[in-house]
Order: C-alpha cells, then structure tokens, then sequence
C-alpha cells in the first residue's frame, strides 16, 4: 500500500513550520523535510495581518519543498488560538437484546449532536468510550444489553477566526487536507501510549497561546487553548524595562528563568540601551519574577480549569510540556510546583527516522500533525476498518 | 560642524527616555520645520510623506518616503484612503524608524489624505512596537470646507483608537488669538509655531536634565489615563512680569477655552522654559496659579528648564488630561514569589486590578504589543496586562 508524502502546516505566531513525512518501507513514519520561518502578522495563534501571515507561510512551504524535492499541493492544518475548547457529550440509546453496528453508529451520530453558540464550530469530535447498561470500557458489537451509551469529546473553536487561517492555506493555492487542533497534535506526537492511559497533562507553550490536553482514564477528557504565550513574557519585560519587544526577546532567552533565585536579588544584569544613552541595569530577580509570575498563572489557570472538573487526580504520568516556550529555564519545576505532578519535557517520538535536531519540543506539533495525517491516510487505505473504529484508532487509546 | 555633532551627542548622552518626533504630511512637515528651526539640540526629527518634492523642500534630515507605488511620489490630493494605503505600504519602514524609541510624538495636520490617513497608521505600527505615542494634531480652519472637517474628524478618531493620546489643537480655536486682519499665510505660520512651541515645551524637559525634571513615567501616568484625549495650551511673557503675561495669556486664552479645561481637568503637567533669571517665586506663582484654576485633587505636575539666552523670557506649556481616570490605588497586596520573601506593593504606586483594567480604556498601554487584538479576559481578569501589574508589584523594585 503506497501512501503520498504527507505535509503538516502550523501557522504559529512565533514560527511557521512545514513538515514532510512519508513511509517507509516498514510501515513507519519518517519526517524527510522542514520549512521553518520567521512568523509575522500573528498575534495570540491568530491572523492579525493576513498578508504577511500568507508570505510568511509561502518561505516556510518553499524551504520544506526544495528540501524535500516535491511540489506541496496539500497541507494538513494545525491550528490554535480561536478559543478553542471542549465539551464533553454523552448519549444513550435503548437496544433490544444483541447489539449491532447501526446501534452503534446511531449512538455516535447522537453524541455528536450538540447545539453550540452560532459563532462556533466543530473541529473535532473525538470517541471517549461506550457504556452498555452502565458498564464503561466496553466494545459494545455483539453484546447484549438494553442500554448503550457513549461519550465524546467537542473540541470547537470561533467559526470566523479558524477560517482565517484556512483562508491562508486556500490564498496560497492548496488543498486542506483537514484543519486539527495544534494541541491534540503535539500530544500525538510528544505522549507515549503509557503516559496515555496512566493519565497525562499535555501543555504545549507557544509563542501566542497555550495549549493543553488531558488524557485520563484511557481517554481524551479535557482540551483547550489559554490565550497568553512567549509573547506575553516578552510583553511583560519590555513593559516592566522599556525596552523593545526584540531586546525583551533576547533579554527573556538569555536570562530569563521562571523561578527565582536567591543569587538573583544581588545580581544585576546591563540593559540595552541606545547609543550614547547612560548604562541601565536591572536586577536579575526582578526579571525572574516577571517571568515567573506570568509562567505560574498560565499553568495555575490550567490546574484550575482540571481542578474543576475533578482530573487533576487522574494524571499518572504526570505533566508534559512542549513547545517553544518548554526551552525556558526551570519551566518543568514551576510546572512541577504548581500542579503537584511530576513534570518532563516532551519531544516528538512517535515517527521513526527523526535526527537529533528534531526531536525538540517546538516540533511535537508539526510532527503529530504529520502523523495524524499518515495515521489517516492508512486508515483511508484500509476501508475494512468500521466507523468507530476509524474515530477511535486515532486520538483514542485503543 | 565638528562641534555641533560633539555637541549633539553630549545631548545625547543626557536623554532619559528616547524620544522620536515624526510628522506625517504636508502640514506636519510645516510644523517641525519651524521647530526645527528654533531647536537648539533637536532630538530624532523625521518626516513621512507621501510627496517626494515636500521630501525634498524639507529642513528635516530624517526622510521616510511611502507609497511610492500607490501615490506615485506625489501628494494624496486630499485623500485620506490614500495616505492609508501609502502608509501601509511601508510598514517595514515605519517599524524601522520607531524601533528602540520610547516616546513618539506625532505630529499631523488631520483633513489632509496623508496626515488624516496615515498617521494612524503609524501611530498603531509604534505601540505594537512598545512606544507610549502622544499625537499632536491640528484639526482645520472652518473656512478650509466641509469635506475635510469631515475627514479630519474621521482620523481623529482613528488616531484616539491607535494611539495612546490624542492631544488636539482645532485651528479654530487658534483664530480667536488672532487679529482679524491676520493673512492667511500668517494664519498658518501662527498655527505652526504654536504646535512647534508645544513639543518643544515636553522634548525640553523630557530630555534633558533641567532644573525641575518631568519624569517619563509623569507623562506617561498622564497619557495613558486620559482617556486618549490631551488638551494643549501655550503662553508665553518677557519682561519683569513674565511669568504673569503666561499665565494671563493661558488662563484667559481662548487655546484653555478661558481656563475651563484647566477647571476640568483632573491632570496636568506644566513645563516652563526660561533663562538663567527664571526665579522660584515665579516657578510658586504659576503653580499656585493652575492650582487655584484647577479642580480640588487634580494632580499637577512642574518641570521648568533653564535654556541659555532666554534671559527675560518665559515660555509656559501645559499639557492637561480633561477625562483623567486616576489609576486606582491597589490594597497592600502580598505575594509569594518563590523563595524571596513576600512582595508588598508600596502604597500609591500601585497600579490598576484586573477588574479596572478591564474596564478602563485608559490602562490600554499595559497591554502593549497586544492592544490591538482582542483582549484575553478569563475570570474578569484581562490577562494581556502584565501580571506584574495587575498584581500591583512594583518594578523594578
């Protein structure tokens, strides 16, 4: 079975990045190319300047092209930011004795009927489980009971503000394979089945937003997007130093830190400053605790939304961290910190052929992508496969 | 020559805060020329234009030609969708020329197409970029038409949302300090030297270190809580009663509207410029002066400079903030920050919680690089601001 190559597009706002992926001869993937530019005309994972989003996206797409010796025709869209979060659904359906396909496919198609505010619309509808008279966990075909039930998980974000950055893809002339949802493609890529059924927090730091995922009890149960990233810290140092947002930047890759040091309260670092103007300097603890701060409520905010609904209990593997943001120094112990759970840093794994200088947490969201888009090609391949299977062979755990 | 660079750059030297003067249009490029002119050590001029021969007639070193594809070198024609188009054209350029600034202070002549359609263009490229922008504008003569009454009221509107201030001077109100047999021409030098006098009057006490310093952290209280609109007044007096004949000029004058902004403004700075004899009774008079005018608890802030060969003259400048919001004083707010020890906000310096920062257009410089998109409110915080500041910590501490 020949798949075509598979291109993964992530419009961020830091970076824009084009992956190839293609099989190999033993069925694995492997990332054979890379288009990484310069991101501009974004703010906070949405388009803020359509122009320079689309030029950008075309040096990323050339880059990935030249590299990979292909003419690119159709992308697989890992989008964020449009406020993207998720309800979870539930419907049941009364069965008389065995239980068959089309009871199935009946239960699914009511699960995934919910009514949303008009502005909204689905961009995933992923199987959680099914329940037969109340027993969870169980494949439901040939059974007999008088109740099935299943549950799902809506992942929908702002109608218009998704568009927009489907509308780059279509403004540079490509086919959109499928518009996925960034976060659940960094945990594709970064979680190992393990972590998935022992329960994990997937937090990919972005350049304009956070995103998250968790996996309990073997499925997806939480997702969603916190609008503040990078660029907030960078914000918040220019705001605090007056500095520009390019000496922020610098200054936050340099010295920032997300926990505050002792040897910091003594320690002062020099301040860019233009020609001729008098020397300025800062305290490095200062710096640490601006980063801090903002580091400590993104992931206070998410421990909060987990608390809520009772999953904070439920994350046996603990927390993982991708994204550019998850280079920032002592992010995993504040992570570790504030949500009382082990803390690693995640990098792509789960695509063979990936050279050291790829596996870093920026690219997780690029590679799952990618291996979403192989995954279903396969899976388009192989038609045998039944409809809950093909929603559950992916993003589920099974 | 020599000299004079040395000379610029001890100036240089002395800057607290960066600031860049920009006039965009025709009618701006007016204003700073005669700025220009009577600056002794100016600081970064530039001038943006759509028209490549007013480029070319200017005194302004600093030239930023845009739209050379849409404008064609030429003027707009009064065509404000134009002066938009030119300068987006260029926003590279535009970003260039703000970056490593802290103050921008634009100027426009609004009713024009390049100053009109342009200059919020720029002002918006400047606080993505960091830069607390306060735009000095001139709003047109009643006799210059309808139309561009019109389009000057539209850019002013732009530019209240794209900068932080707006600080407005209606050439209309211009004309009643004039003699009615003034010439046109003179009309306009009038207005030009008036504007020039006004920016003049901030750079001077911004920039240097004067005898009385305004702090940029003064002007910027003052900007950002305005409500995106500054009112501006100029007055000056030579002689023994110098101080008086600024002060009468200002407080009586029709610029204040006969002292009525001064009575409703909840903030003001006052900038005095004199020579080597300026006293401080005279710096006591006009404070109590504005203090008398001023509403009760308005905050006034003085800074007076001291400028050779201005002995016998004085120059009085007033920039107030006539729908002030005071940023509201936070509670003693105590955090953990880690290992160091507790953080108490220092009282009065706090700065706006997050449910005011919500509310307040004011508090929109806080929000930096992101004021232009929508705002992240979770839970009735806007998560924008930096925490910092919602928390009211002070930095640096």
């Amino acid at each position: 079975m020949s798949i075509e190559p598979i291109v993964a597009l992530e419009i961020g706002t830091s970076r824009v990045r084009v992956f190839v992926g293609e099989a190999r001869e033993d069925g694995a993937l492997m990332i054979t190319a890379v288009g990484d530019a310069a991101s501009s005309g974004m703010r906070k994972g949405e388009i803020f300047h359509f122009d320079s989003v689309c030029a950008c996206v075309e040096t990323a797409l050339r880059q990935a092209e030249e590299a990979a010796d292909l003419k690119i025709n159709e992308v697989y869209l890992a989008l964020s930011g449009s406020q993207i979060e998720a309800l979870p659904t539930r419907a049941e359906i009364p069965v008389d004795g065995e239980i068959a396909q089309e009871d199935v496919d009946h239960v699914l198609r009511m699960a995934k009927e919910v009514t949303l505010p008009a502005d909204r619309e689905i961009l995933h509808s992923i199987f959680g489980q099914f329940a037969v008279d109340g027993l969870p966990g169980v494949t439901p075909v040939g059974l007999v009971g008088q109740r099935l039930a299943a549950e799902m998980l809506i992942v929908h974000g702002v109608h218009s503000r998704m568009v927009n950055l489907v509308r780059v893809v279509k403004a540079l002339k490509l086919e959109m394979a499928e518009p996925l949802f960034s976060g659940l493609c960094s945990a594709q890529a970064a979680l190992s089945a393990d972590q998935k059924r022992q329960g994990a927090l997937l937090i990919d730091l972005g350049g304009g937003k956070t995103d998250y995922v968790v996996y309990a009890q073997a499925k997806i149960a939480d997702a969603g997007v916190i609008g503040v990233g990078g660029d907030h810290v960078t914000n918040d140092l220019a705001r605090a130093f007056r500095l520009s947002t390019t000496e922020a930047e610098a200054l936050k890759w340099q010295h920032g830190d997300a926990m505050v040091s002792a040897a910091g309260r003594t320690r002062r670092l020099p301040l860019p400053t233009a020609a001729g103007e008098a020397p300025r300097t800062a305290k490095l603890s200062d710096l640490q605790t601006i980063v801090h701060l903002r580091m400590e409520e993104t992931f206070g905010l998410i421990a909060a939304r987990l608390k809520r609904q009772k999953l904070l209990s439920l994350l046996g593997a603990g927390v993982v961290l991708t994204g550019g943001g998850a280079h920032l120094k002592n992010v995993a112990p504040l992570a570790e910190k504030v949500f009382g759970l082990p803390c690693e840093i995640g990098v792509p794994r789960n695509a063979s052929g990936l050279t050291a200088n790829l596996a870093v947490p920026e690219y997780a969201t690029g590679v799952g992508a990618v291996l979403h888009g192989y995954r279903s090609a396969r899976a388009a391949a192989e038609r045998s496969r039944s409809t809950w299977k093909r929603l559950a062979h992916w993003f589920g755990v099974s | 020559m020599a000299a004079n660079s040395e000379n610029a750059q001890d100036n240089v030297r002395e800057l607290r805060c960066r600031v860049l003067v920009a006039g965009v249009g025709g009618g701006a490029g007016n204003v700073l020329g005669h700025a220009l002119a009577e600056w002794n050590e100016p600081p970064t001029v530039a001038a943006v234009n759509t028209d490549a021969r007013a480029l070319d007639a200017t005194a302004i070193g600093l030239k930023v030609p845009i739209g050379r594809t849409v404008a064609k070198g030429m003027g707009t024609g009064g065509d404000a969708e134009l002066g938009r188009l030119a300068a987006n054209e260029d926003l590279d350029a535009l970003r260039a020329l703000v970056s490593g600034h802290d103050l921008l202070l634009l100027v426009a002549g609004l009713g024009g197409g390049t100053g009109t359609g342009a200059a919020p263009v720029l002002a918006r490229i400047a606080r993505e970029e960091g830069l607390l922008v306060l735009a000095y504008v001139t709003l047109p003569f009643a006799f210059e038409g309808a139309r561009r009454q019109e389009q000057a009221q539209e850019g002013l509107a732009d530019l209240k949302q794209s900068a932080d201030a707006v600080v407005c001077l209606p050439n209309q109100r211009l004309h009643a300090l004039l003699p009615s047999d003034t010439s046109l021409p003179d009309a306009f030098a009038f207005v030009d030297r008036m504007m020039s006098a006004g920016i003049r009057g901030l750079w001077t006490l911004l920039a240097r270190d004067n005898m009385l310093n305004l702090d940029f952290s003064d002007l910027q209280s003052l900007v950002e809580n305005s409500g995106n609109e500054c009112c501006f007044g100029f007055g000056e007096g030579q002689g023994a009663g110098k101080a008086e004949q600024a002060l009468q000029g200002l407080l009586d004058g029709p610029m204040l509207e006969k002292g009525r902004v001064i009575a409703n403004s909840g903030a003001m700075i006052l900038s005095v410029a004199g020579g080597p004899d300026l006293s401080l009774a005279e710096l006591e008079t006009i404070h109590r002066r504005f203090q008398e005018a001023a509403r009760p608890g308005a905050r006034i802030s003085l800074g007076a400079a001291v400028l050779p060969g201005w002995t016998g003259r004085l120059a009085l400048t007033v920039l107030a903030a006539e729908h002030w919001i005071p940023p509201p004083k936070s509670g003693a707010l105590v955090l953990e920050t880690g290992p160091e020890a507790p953080v108490e906000a220092p009282p009065g310096r706090g700065r706006k919680n997050a449910q005011q920062s919500e509310l307040q257009l004011g508090g929109a410089n806080d929000r930096g690089r992101f004021r232009d998109v929508a705002p992240t409110i979770v839970e009735g915080a806007d998560l924008d601001v930096p925490v910092f500041i919602r928390r009211g910590i002070r930095i640096p501490s």
